[in-house]
């Protein structure tokens, strides 16, 4: 059974195979992603990382699931060699995604102008897990938009599966399963857009448990007058990452796993080896439209 | 008389001279060294530079100053793979992986 409904600026997806715990699964699911929400959010103002961002470099004393999700970001940006950065919010905020992003979609390119920042890097966040604190230098500002919604999946997952013994959820796109699956593997049809029909052409594969994450450049862009932006910072330049794919799929031990490798993957000088070398499954898609699997991801149908 | 005295004038007023060079230098020689040791004892104010992020203003896109340090690739447990890698199936989906 499948329910889908909005979260988290986007659309969540939960599938189980108990009908009857539908509703439980849901229940739960819904609980994960409020609560990430309220602690993880750029985009509230009463959220729990809007504090620490306008904090003007003093400790903030945080719950232990922004305590969580700051210590995945960071681990992100340790297992990527810097490449997924929880520091890029302010080279984000001011090249134009500073809302969500129907507003930035909305927006006027014609009389809107980016601005582009150095990004301090991860290393200057500060976690003290005895105080539950974390501090950032001011006017640095956290963006934890690559990994936190990987989270919310991974931990939306585990609950759903806790009241109903299995289950699938999407959110945005990124997968996570947990539980048991049913016999050979939960079906995901991979495209550029997660809002693509189900029923579309292109690859379709079965996962058996895990995440799956795949990250386009295709999907959320905007313009500053002529210039196209969009959402994928290379924390090197804090710009737009410039890169040969438009879209990266990967498969790992988790969702988060899948998010880190498939997002660090726009910004590797060879991505496939990354991710060969780390038996990493992937599918790459070049600008131009050709593909590339790794590790194991199978061969796109003829 | 006169001749003698005009002598040993000016013979003096080498002395003087070469007396009056050496003073110099000493003083200045002492002067150094005293002010090398006050800066020492008496350190003053100091500027730490501290990592901030710095925004420029541009109408279009601009290189920023400096990249950020980047640590290396290995210093940390890479992503984990997945117990089994995805199959190639023929059954309708029951989600979109794609881009957000």
């Amino acid at each position: 059974m499948t329910v889908a409904f909005r979260a988290l600026g986007t659309t969540a997806v939960i599938v189980t195979e108990d009908a009857t715990r539908e509703g439980a699964a849901r229940e739960a699911v819904e609980l994960e992603l409020d609560a990430i929400d309220r602690a993880c959010s750029r985009f509230r103002p009463d959220s729990e990382l809007a504090f620490v961002n306008r904090a003007g470099g003093a400790p903030v004393t945080v719950s232990p699931l922004l305590l969580e999700a700051l210590h995945v970001a960071l681990d992100a940006a340790r297992s990527s060699g810097g490449l997924v950065d929880p520091t890029v919010g302010l080279a984000l905020r001011t090249s134009g995604y500073d809302s969500t992003f129907r507003v930035v979609a909305a927006r006027d390119a014609k009389t809107f102008h980016a601005t582009f920042s150095v990004v301090p890097g991860w290393q200057t966040v500060e976690l003290d897990d005895g105080a539950s604190t974390v501090r950032v230098p001011d006017g640095v500002e956290l963006d934890l938009g690559a990994t936190a919604k990987a989270l919310a999946c991974d931990r939306a997952a585990a609950a759903a599966a806790a009241v109903a013994g299995g289950a699938l959820v999407s959110i945005g796109g990124d997968v996570a399963i947990a539980g048991d699956a049913p016999a050979g593997g939960w079906p995901v049809r991979i495209a550029d857009d997660h809002e693509a029909p189900l029923d579309g052409p292109g690859p379709r594969v079965a996962l058996g448990g895990g995440g799956l994450a795949t990250s386009s450049t295709t999907v959320r862009r905007w313009r500053s007058g002529t210039v196209e932006l969009h959402h994928l910072v290379d924390p090197r330049t804090g710009r737009p990452a410039e890169s040969p794919w438009r879209t990266v799929s990967v498969a790992a031990g988790s969702c988060v796993d899948a998010n880190v490798a498939s997002t660090a993957s726009f910004l590797l000088d060879d991505a496939p080896a990354w991710l060969e070398s780390r038996g990493l499954p992937a599918r790459l898609v070049r600008i131009d439209g050709e593909t590339t699997v790794v590790a194991g991801w199978p061969e796109d149908s003829a | 008389m006169r001749e003698t005295t005009s002598v040993e004038r000016d013979r003096a007023l080498d002395r003087l001279r070469r007396v009056t060079v050496l003073a110099l230098a000493a003083a200045g020689a002492l002067v150094a060294a005293f002010a090398g040791l006050a800066a020492k004892a008496l350190p003053g104010h100091h500027t730490v530079k501290t990592t901030q992020a710095r925004v420029r203003v541009t109408s279009a896109p601009q290189q920023p100053a400096t990249p950020p340090p980047l640590v290396s690739a290995q210093s940390a447990a890479t992503p984990t793979p997945p117990a089994s890698p995805p199959s190639q199936t023929s059954s309708p989906p029951v989600v979109v992986s794609g881009g957000t």
